[in-house]
């Protein structure tokens, strides 16, 4: 599923996110990325999401290179990805219902349909009672429910999440841990970064432990 | 299929009610694009006029042909035909001898000068009234019909046709000039429209880039706003056209009368009006395309 193949990116600036990195993520499975901040972890999520682009070696997605797509396909290839980011990235000037809609409106969903895929994703992360607030009244936790919410709307068969469970207390990062393990099970391959290893161990799946951009022994 | 044109209602009609949210900003820049339409468009409208007028103006270039004293009936009858089926002639009038003489009896009271003549002095005359009004195509006329068999000479007043011509040509050139420096003015300011919409909401396009938005899906929006921008911005000027034609053409009428003249100014057809609207969306459209493309690339997510 995915892919990489003696992966560096380099910063403009010199500065070396990822270290000549081969490791390979099989379709179905739920792994975990573990590191300090500064680690690598976001920059290997945004090369896998075609955000950044590989300096050298080669990504590979669905058995597509993606160092070899132009940046007008990169999108397609990211409409098929869910990502959960650690800022949400959720837009303010839009209700919940609105936030859900858009990756619908982007692969270009009949409306109708539309707003029962927006109702069951919503009501998946026990946000379905709030479709017509502003996001700006959501606390933190249903904030980052509402980017995950939004991540799995148009059923991606790659979950990325970077960093789902900062700044959230244990009870509610359990809860979302619990999220992304119901789309494993229903076959989406999930990727989750997270600095804080105590919580993933309770789940016994494989993990990625990175340091200055290499694998840590 | 179905699907293509559902993207672009939805784009379509997202844009203009968007349009529509901001009633205040979106007047003002309506106002100026207007404007911008409607200053050669008037000027338009006066050119148009006014060469409307001058070809139905009475002192429309004339070319007369004077036949040769011994002239015959069949030589009369020959340049007849030839007038007849010439393209570039709109029409002519015969006047006889005998007919000449009479009318200049008649206009300056010289009753009974005939009777002190020995004989007419007066050649049989063509008064010919030309299909164009240019210059150099009224001289070559000119010098073919004096060419004619047994027609003394072909006159007409060159200079003065020249004159009214230069003008025309000179108020449609100012027109042309006017109407290229606002059609310029009318992208750039769509251009900046578009592009302090794309600031606005650059929060927006940042997030749909992450989650797989083509290109042309984020352009496509913006697109349709200077779409609208443009067909409303024509139509205002049309308005703004009614609305001069309307106020001047009383005050116009009533100065030509004075000159004994029948001249207003004409509204633009449908067809014209059609291709203003098309016109007008098709500049505001390449300025949102060359604002979208630019600021597009700046946008790409990080």
């Amino acid at each position: 599923m995915i892919q990489f193949d003696q992966v560096t990116k380099r910063y403009p600036g010199g500065n070396e996110a990822l270290k000549n990195l081969s490791f390979s993520i099989e379709s179905g499975e739920m792994v975990f990325l573990a590191g300090h901040s500064g680690a690598g972890k976001s920059t290997l999520l945004k090369l896998i999401a075609g955000i950044e682009r590989a300096t050298s070696g080669s990504v590979l997605v669905n058995n597509q290179n993606l160092s070899k797509l132009r940046s007008s396909q990169l999108s397609f290839v990211r409409q098929h990805i869910g990502l959960v980011f650690q800022d949400h990235k959720i837009l303010y000037d839009r209700t919940v219902f609105d936030n859900v809609m858009l990756p619908l409106d982007i692969i270009g969903f009949d409306r109708r349909d539309a707003a029962k895929r927006v109702r069951a994703a919503l009501d998946k992360v026990g946000l379905l009672g709030k479709e017509k607030m502003m996001p700006v009244r959501l606390s933190g936790g249903e904030q980052q429910r509402l980017c995950i919410a939004r991540a799995v709307v148009h059923r991606p068969t790659i979950l990325l999440a970077d960093e789902p469970s900062a700044n959230l207390d244990r009870a509610y990062a359990l809860d979302i841990m619990e999220l992304f393990k119901s789309f494993h099970q229903v076959g989406a391959t999930v990727l989750i970064s997270a600095h804080d290893e105590t919580l993933m161990e309770d789940y016994g799946r494989r993990i990625i432990r990175l340091r200055e951009g290499q694998f840590a022994s | 299929m179905k699907h293509f044109f559902y993207l672009h209602w939805q784009s379509a009609s997202n844009a203009f009610t968007r349009i529509l949210r901001q009633p205040f900003g979106s007047l003002l820049n309506l106002v100026m694009l207007s404007v911008a339409l409607a200053l050669p468009l008037s000027l338009y409208l006066c050119v148009n006029s006014l060469q409307d007028w001058v070809g139905r103006l009475s002192a429309t270039p004339q070319i007369t042909l004077f036949m040769e004293m011994s002239a015959e009936d069949a030589d009369l009858a020959a340049v007849n035909s030839t007038l007849r089926k010439h393209p570039r002639i709109k029409g002519y009038r015969f006047v006889s001898r005998q007919q000449a003489l009479k009318d200049m009896e008649n206009r300056n009271g010289l009753s009974g000068l005939a009777d002190g003549l020995e004989s007419n002095p007066l050649p049989d005359a063509f008064i010919v009234t030309p299909a164009t009004i240019e210059p150099h195509e009224l001289e070559m006329l000119q010098k073919e019909l004096s060419g004619l068999p047994m027609v003394e000479t072909a006159q007409f007043d060159a200079s003065w046709a020249k004159r009214l011509y230069g003008m025309v040509d000179l108020a449609r050139k100012l027109t042309v000039f006017l109407a290229t420096i606002l059609g310029i003015a009318l992208i750039l300011i769509t251009h900046n429209t578009i592009r302090m919409q794309i600031l606005a909401r650059r929060d927006e396009i940042e997030v749909a880039k992450l989650i797989g938005a083509t290109d042309s899906f984020i352009r496509r929006p913006f697109l349709y706003h200077a779409f609208w921008q443009g067909v409303l911005a024509a139509l205002i000027a049309w308005g703004l056209t009614c609305w001069l034609v309307a106020m001047a053409n009383p005050a116009i009428t009533e100065f030509a009368m004075l000159y004994n003249e029948r001249v207003n100014l004409i509204s633009l057809n449908a067809p014209e009006v059609l291709a203003v609207i098309g016109l007008a969306a098709f500049l505001a459209m390449f300025g949102a395309r060359l604002a979208t493309g630019h600021h597009l690339r700046q946008l790409e997510p990080r």
